[in-house]
C-alpha cells in the first residue's frame, strides 16, 4: 500500500518530510496535495526535506523541479534540504539539477533561507 | 568470468515492486561492502530500469547476480520484459536529458552510473537490459 | 647403412629388444672406451644390472609407439664426468635379423649446464619466478616460488596451482603471446599465497624464451607489490586533507595530479565533511594541481555542483590563467563559480559571505 507523505504547515510555509522509500504514486499524490494546499491557503514557502532519502532518481528529481516551478508561478519559494552526499553525487552524474529549488544543508538553515528568499523582491539566483 | 551466482529474482508487476527492487539492491550492495556512493548509483539505476518496465511493458523481471573475474568482483543486474520493445534504441540511449521525458532519460542516466551497460530489444518481443557495477569502481 | 651411421657426430646405438648392443658408431666407441657389441646396453652405459628407469625399449613394449624422446644423464669415460643427453629412439623392424631400436644420443651438456647456471641464478632472486611451457605446464620454479606456494610445482598446470582454476586466467601471458605475437608482456595479478594465507598483489613481467628443456616457454617473474598498493591507499587518503579553517568554512588544498580515483575520493570526503561540520562554504584551492585537462575540469565542475546541492557555496582559488582558459573552453560559465587567484582572497570572500569583519584589536 502506497504511503502518504506528511505535509506540515508552519506559519506560511509547508514542510515536507520525505519518507525513506517513495514510490511513484506516493510522490504524485504529494505533488498534487502540495499544489492544492498552496492554492487553498496563504502559502509563501515550501521546504522539501530529503534527509531520509537514500536515493533520488530521474522521476523524483523531475517531480521536485515540477513542484518548484509550479510553486514559483504562484509566487511561492521552494527550498530543498538534507540531500545526502551519495545522492548529490548521483544527481550530478545524472545531470539533474533540481531546477527552481534552492538547496540548504538542513531544515533549520532551510527555513532561514526561505525567509531570506521571501525578503528579496526579485528572483534570487544563487 | 570466474564465477557467477544468482542472488535474487524479483518479479515486477506493480508500483510497490519499484520500492521492493530498490530495497533488495540496497541490501545486497550493502552486504557486499560496496561504498555508499556506488550503492546509491546501483539503486538509482535499478529504479530507472524498473520504472521503464512498469511504464512500457506493465510487468517484467529483475535478476541480480554476483559475478567474479580474476581481478574484480561485482554485481550484474538483468532487467527483462516482454513489452513492446524500443524502436529507436540508439536514439533513446543518447537522447538523454536534454529532450525531456521518456525512456531516454532513464536509459542514458543508467548508462552513466554503471560500469557496463548493454541493451537488447526487439519491437513486439521485449527488452533486456544488463548492467554491471564493479566493487571499487571509480565511476 | 653402417657407414652412414658411423659418420654421425652423435653417439648412436642399435640395440635389440633384449637390450643387446648390436651396433655402436665411432662416436660411441670413442666415448665409452670399451667394447660395446654384444654387451647389455644398461650395463655399458649406466653400469647397472637392470634396465634404466626411462627405457626406450620398455616404452615401445608397453605403449605401442614407434618413437620416443627423453633426457638421460650418463657418465662418459672419455671425459670422466656426467654428461647430459637428449635421446631420440626409433624402432626398426629388422637389424641383423632381429627387431631392434636405434638410439641417438645428442650431447646437450653445455646447454644443460647453462640452464643449470641460470636456474641457480634465478633461484636466488627475491621475486617469484616460473618457467612455463606454452601448454601451461610449470617447467621450473625458483626457491621463492616453492617457498610461497608450499606445494610441488614442476609438471603442474600453472593456473591450477597459482589460482586454483580449471582454465587459463583471464589475463594470461601465454594467451597474449599466442594471439598477439609480442614477446614480452607486463600486467598486475592478484593471488592468494598459501604461505601468508592472504591476497597479495603482483607486478608480473613475462617474456618468451625460445627453448627450455626442448620446448618453447615463457619466463614469468612475479614481483610482490602488496605493500606498495597498501601505501598507495594510505597516501590517497592522506593527500586529500580537508581543513576546517573557521566555523562554517572548509578548505581543500588539492595537490598533484587529480586522477579519477583521487577526484572521486576528494568529492566524497568533502561532501561528508560539509554535512558533518555543517559548513556553509568550501574553499577549493587548485594552486597545487599540476595538470588540468578536460577530465579534471569535469570532475571539478561535478564537485562544485554536488556541493551546491548540499546547500553550501564553493569558492575556487588558485586558478592560473591556463586553467581559466580550459574552463572557458569547456563552456563553464565562470560566473557561477566564485573564484580568486589566491587562497587568502577566497578566505576574505568567505568571511564577507558569512557577514564577518576582521579588524585589528586597538
Amino acid at each position: 500500500m502506497s504511503q502518504k507523505i506528511p505535509i506540515i504547515k508552519i506559519k506560511e510555509d509547508l514542510i515536507v518530510s520525505f519518507l525513506s522509500d517513495v514510490d511513484d504514486i506516493a510522490a504524485l499524490k504529494l505533488q498534487s496535495g502540495l499544489l492544492q494546499r498552496i492554492h487553498d491557503g496563504k502559502i509563501t514557502g515550501v521546504l522539501l526535506d530529503l534527509t531520509v532519502l537514500d536515493m533520488v532518481d530521474s522521476f523524483l528529481g523531475r517531480l521536485i523541479s515540477d513542484i518548484a516551478r509550479s510553486s514559483a508561478i504562484m509566487d511561492v519559494k521552494t527550498v530543498v534540504t538534507g540531500i545526502q552526499p551519495a545522492v548529490a553525487i548521483t544527481l550530478v552524474e545524472l545531470g539533474l539539477e533540481l531546477e527552481g529549488t534552492v538547496p540548504a544543508l538542513n531544515v533549520e538553515d532551510g527555513i532561514e533561507l526561505l525567509n531570506e528568499l521571501k525578503k528579496s523582491k526579485y528572483d534570487l539566483e544563487i | 568470468m570466474r564465477r557467477q551466482e544468482i542472488l535474487q529474482n524479483i518479479q515486477i508487476e506493480n508500483n510497490m515492486d519499484l520500492v521492493k527492487a530498490r530495497q533488495a539492491v540496497r541490501i545486497i550492495a550493502l552486504d557486499l561492502d560496496y561504498g555508499i556512493v556506488n550503492q546509491t548509483k546501483l539503486v538509482t539505476a535499478v529504479s530507472e530500469l524498473t520504472r521503464n518496465v512498469l511504464m512500457y511493458a506493465g510487468k517484467g523481471e529483475i535478476t541480480i547476480e554476483l559475478i567474479e573475474t580474476d581481478t574484480k568482483k561485482g554485481l550484474r543486474i538483468t532487467v527483462t520484459d516482454k513489452g513492446p520493445g524500443i524502436p529507436d534504441v540508439d536514439l533513446a540511449i543518447t537522447d538523454g536529458f536534454s529532450t525531456g521525458k521518456g525512456l531516454g532519460k532513464g536509459l542514458s542516466g543508467t548508462k552513466k552510473l554503471m560500469d557496463d551497460f548493454s541493451i537488447q530489444t526487439e519491437v513486439g518481443k521485449g527488452t533486456e537490459v544488463v548492467i554491471i557495477k564493479w566493487m571499487d569502481s571509480n565511476k | 647403412m653402417e657407414n652412414v651411421l658411423s659418420s654421425i657426430h652423435d653417439i648412436l646405438f642399435v640395440i635389440s629388444f633384449d637390450h643387446e648392443i648390436l651396433f655402436a658408431n665411432e662416436q660411441a666407441s670413442i666415448n665409452f672406451e670399451t667394447d660395446l657389441i654384444g654387451k647389455t646396453c644398461y650395463e655399458v652405459l649406466l653400469n647397472k644390472d637392470q634396465p634404466c628407469e626411462i627405457c626406450a625399449i620398455a616404452e615401445f613394449n608397453a605403449k605401442d609407439v614407434s618413437r620416443f624422446r627423453f633426457e638421460k644423464e650418463i657418465f662418459l669415460p672419455s671425459v670422466n664426468r656426467e654428461c647430459y643427453f637428449d635421446v631420440g629412439s626409433v624402432m626398426i623392424e629388422e637389424f641383423k635379423g632381429v627387431k631392434a631400436i636405434v638410439e641417438v644420443l645428442r650431447d646437450v651438456t653445455t646447454h644443460r649446464k647453462q640452464e643449470r647456471e641460470i636456474e641457480l641464478l634465478l633461484s636466488s632472486l627475491k621475486d617469484i619466478l616460473f618457467v612455463i611451457s606454452f601448454d601451461h605446464e610449470i617447467l621450473f620454479a625458483n626457491d621463492e616460488a616453492v617457498k610461497n606456494f608450499e606445494t610441488d610445482l614442476i609438471g603442474k598446470t600453472c593456473y591450477k596451482v597459482l589460482l586454483k582454476k580449471d582454465q587459463p586466467c583471464e589475463i594470461c601471458a601465454i594467451v597474449e603471446f599466442k594471439s598477439k605475437g609480442v614477446c614480452d608482456f607486463r600486467f598486475e595479478k592478484e593471488i592468494i599465497l598459501p604461505s601468508v594465507k592472504r591476497k597479495c598483489y603482483f607486478d608480473v613481467g613475462s617474456a618468451i624464451i625460445e627453448e627450455y628443456k626442448g620446448v618453447k616457454a615463457i619466463v614469468e617473474v612475479l614481483r610482490d607489490i602488496t605493500e606498495r598498493k597498501m601505501q598507495e591507499r594510505t597516501i590517497l587518503q592522506l593527500s586529500t586533507p580537508i581543513i576546517k579553517i573557521w566555523d562554517n568554512i572548509l578548505a581543500v588544498p588539492l595537490i598533484g595530479i587529480l586522477d579519477s580515483k583521487r577526484a572521486t575520493l576528494v568529492t566524497e570526503t568533502l561532501l561528508e565533511a560539509i554535512v558533518k561540520t555543517g559548513s556553509k562554504i568550501a574553499i577549493i584551492d587548485v594552486t597545487g594541481i599540476t595538470v588540468i585537462d578536460t577530465q579534471v575540469a569535469n570532475h571539478l565542475i561535478k564537485t562544485l555542483s554536488a556541493v551546491r546541492l548540499l546547500g553550501a557555496k564553493s569558492i575556487v582559488t588558485g586558478i592560473r590563467p591556463e586553467i581559466a582558459q580550459t574552463l572557458v573552453d569547456l563552456g563553464v560559465s565562470l560566473g557561477d563559480i566564485v573564484s580568486s587567484s589566491q587562497l587568502s582572497g577566497g578566505l576574505n570572500y568567505a568571511f564577507k559571505m558569512l557577514g564577518y569583519t576582521i579588524s585589528n584589536k586597538e
